[in-house]
């Protein structure tokens, strides 16, 4: 037999799944939140699905005013980045006292979502310390602004903690998961699950996030254990490969690298079947955002169908690239919204398919919005720069759609004027058009977490800062504020 | 850009208008005032109030479609669900019947089109639903692409009751189900042809029939389903190729 050392039979192992899987390394810590979490699970289950659209999306061209075009208009046209108004998607929301307004035209599957209710908009959020309602509140230095502003690294870490003061190290998905880990008693798989990468948004104090590949790849490929076979040989390493697992684990580091490879070794067999998806609503869609709410959607199934899994509460993050249209702007980000679309459609689709329609909530993310001024002229060239509050989508149908929500600013409005510059009622930071935020990342987020059943009494728990703003929760997700029995 | 049925008809609010006579000036600022009540009402989860509020709108200015969208959103609120009764069957009607009016005046607007079926489902009345698809896939006024998608609309259910059948192991009732489901999405792929989520739904209801025939030992009907199954998923390919912005490139 061929002499293998304990090095590398770690290595042979733990070559597929230390790469994909990270995992608290201080079990110390789960005592800590152990008094948030309680072991009492719910019968319900719950999903939310965190879409980042990365480098900073231009929201004034998702989201259009038809009753007030011309304002929009005199700023865009010339330089050729207005969306014509006869394209836009309308759209009628009763908060807005009869506005109109219009959805990006290449946005059709979500504007149909919108017509059936499973849509909202949540208006001009962004990073915040403290609130700002006026221009002048953004000018005193008095007043406490998000560290790095218009920054993308800065900007992306703060919307993912919610923690616009200052860095830290755990996201508001992962905080969730701490104080809601008395929903999945004794689950292998962790609460978040992110198909873009690892990032800080799934990271909590105890919770360590899995990350996984898009559809492309198989689920039962994802953790597949290779290396060993049918043979003697084979089957004698692998029974040294286990036991070993279990020898020096007085050493944190052993222990923890032992964990690991034990909870790989786990997954893999709770991922053996790979679920096919029927009807595949993703038929024909081939792109990044697509695959990934796809592989979201096969784990979901995965998790329904399997009594091995039977988690109550998941978490998931995914992400589209190339948002940070400085140039280009029209072609790119249509291809981009088409692609979101359509993707974002046939994943609600197959939850309703799944029976989950109304369990599983989805909902944007991203830098920041861009300038409402564009950068260069032309059609073929125009883009936008960095600013800072945006709006947001939020898609299932526990959303109470078809409506805007947000918090009135200077103008009395949720939805903020497209106006330049220091003239009363707006809300523009200099003379570009960046809007000053009327929402807080922290609100946004928890009113999701209270739907998804974050009691209030941990509210403070998983954002710290949420006590700055009112309200808590803005009404977009129903039933709101239905705390997780146990999990108070 | 894409030409889909969204795409077909723009949003025509403003010229909407024209149908009606022009309110005063004086009275379209009354209107918005009742609006902007309504939209009040609506927030604070007062929704007869806010259907009130906005029905006032539309007297004082009958040329925004824009209070019969939101007055049709506050009556769909208030129908009670799960309830066919007469009085609330007699409210859907009411409700269906402003979308259907908005709609004919703006036949290609997606916020109208969608609408009407979940207040179908909310009341319970799946009978009035489906006749209420029919009537609007027959529509000849409607852009093809949104009678196509009131045809796999109605294709749905079928296609959701043949998947449960099929995993009880009732093949027989499943295969019945797909067929009937697949008679509405080929219907639709006439009016749609470019359509990859129909391809993409007939592809399952081929499927669900193919299981069930192998079930049953008819094997001239399965070899038959297996070709048909087999130039289905060719089409969702081809439809694929077809629409451009499918292929869009990576972004990640």
């Amino acid at each position: 037999m061929t002499s293998i050392s304990r090095r590398d039979l770690l290595s042979l192992g733990g070559c597929a799944a230390l790469g994909l899987f990270a995992r608290s390394a201080a079990a110390s810590r789960l005592s800590a939140m152990a008094a948030l979490a309680e072991p009492l699970a719910p019968t319900d289950y719950r999903a939310l699905v965190a879409v980042f659209l990365a480098g900073g999306n231009d929201s004034n061209n998702m989201v259009v005013p038809v009753t007030g075009y011309a304002a929009y208009s005199a700023v865009r046209s010339a330089a050729g980045l207005a969306i014509p108004q006869a394209q836009l998607l309308g759209v009628t929301p009763p908060a807005m006292g009869g506005a109109t307004f219009g959805l990006h035209p290449e946005l059709s599957e979500l504007h149909a979502l919108w017509g059936q209710g499973k849509v909202a908009v949540v208006c001009n959020v962004g990073t915040l310390v403290e609130p700002l309602p006026t221009r002048a509140d953004y000018r005193n230095a008095a007043k406490k602004k998000p560290y790095q502003l218009f920054s993308h690294s800065d900007q992306q870490g703060i919307w993912q903690t919610s923690r616009a003061d200052t860095r830290v190290q755990t996201g508001w998905g992962g905080r969730i998961a701490d104080v809601l880990a008395c929903a999945n008693p004794g689950a292998i798989l962790p609460m978040p699950i992110s198909v873009a990468g690892i990032n800080v948004f799934a990271q909590g104090v105890a919770t360590r996030p899995l990350a996984v590949p898009d559809s492309d790849t198989s689920l039962s490929n994802v953790f597949a254990l290779s290396g060993f076979s049918s043979s003697a040989e084979s089957i004698a390493r692998r029974a040294a490969f286990d036991a070993i697992r279990g020898q020096d684990v007085h050493l944190p580091l052993v222990r923890a690298s032992n964990e690991t490879l034990q909870q790989a070794v786990d997954i893999a067999a709770l991922f053996g079947t790979n679920p096919t998806l029927s009807p595949d609503r993703f038929s024909g869609l081939s792109t990044s955002i697509s695959r990934q709410l796809k592989q979201v959607a096969k784990i979901v199934k995965l998790n329904r169908d399997s009594a091995g899994l039977g988690l109550n509460r998941q978490v998931f993050f995914v992400q589209q690239g190339g948002y940070d249209t400085h140039q280009n702007q029209i072609s790119e980000q249509a291809a981009l919204f088409d692609g979101l679309s359509r993707a974002l459609s046939a994943f609600q689709l197959t939850m309703e398919d799944l029976g989950y329609g109304d369990r599983v909530t989805a909902f944007t993310l991203s830098d920041f919005s861009r300038t409402l001024q564009p950068a260069g002229s032309g059609s073929g060239s125009v883009g936008t720069d960095h600013a800072w509050g945006s709006h947001h989508l939020v898609v299932g149908g526990a959303v109470q759609g078809g409506n805007f929500y947000g918090v009135n600013g200077p103008n009395g409005s949720i939805f903020p004027s497209l106006v330049l510059g220091d003239v009363a009622g707006t809300s523009d930071t200099d003379s570009r058009g960046r809007w000053i935020p009327t929402v807080a990342v922290e609100q946004y987020a928890a009113t999701l977490a209270r739907w998804f059943g974050v009691s209030d009494a941990n509210l403070p728990a998983v954002f710290p800062n949420l006590h700055r703003f009112a309200p808590a929760d803005l009404g977009f997700l129903s039933p709101p504020g239905s705390g997780l029995p146990g999990c108070a | 850009m894409r030409a889909r049925f969204s795409l077909l008809v723009p949003f025509v609010v403003a010229t909407l208008g024209t149908a009606f006579a022009r309110p005063v000036r004086g009275d379209e600022a009354a209107a918005r005032a009742e609006a902007e009540a309504g939209s009040r009402a609506w927030a604070a989860g007062e929704l007869q109030k806010a259907a009130e509020a906005f029905g006032r709108a539309i007297a004082l200015d009958p040329t925004r479609p824009s209070y019969s969208v939101l007055r049709a959103r506050a009556l769909g609120e208030l129908l009670a669900e799960d309830d066919l009764s007469a009085p609330n069957l007699a409210r859907l009607a009411t409700v269906v019947g402003i979308w259907d009016e908005l709609l004919a005046a703006d036949p290609g607007n997606g916020e109208y089109a969608q609408a009407v079926p979940r207040l179908f489902e909310r009341v319970g009345d799946r009978a009035g639903l489906e006749r209420w698809l029919a009537a609007r896939a027959a529509n000849p006024a409607l852009a093809p692409a949104l009678r196509a998608a009131a045809l796999r609309s109605a294709a749905e259910p079928f296609l959701g009751r043949a998947s449960r059948e099929a995993a009880d192991g009732r093949h027989s009732e499943a295969a019945r189900l797909a067929g009937l489901a697949r008679a509405r999405l080929e219907a639709a792929l006439v009016l749609d042809p470019d359509s990859v989520a129909t391809h993409a739904l007939r592809v399952h209801a081929l499927e669900v029939e193919l299981a069930a025939a192998r079930q049953g030992g008819d094997s001239a009907r399965s070899s038959r389903l297996e070709r048909l199954l087999v130039h289905a998923r060719q089409s969702v390919a081809r439809a694929a190729e077809r629409d451009e912005e499918l292929q869009s490139p990576d972004d990640l």
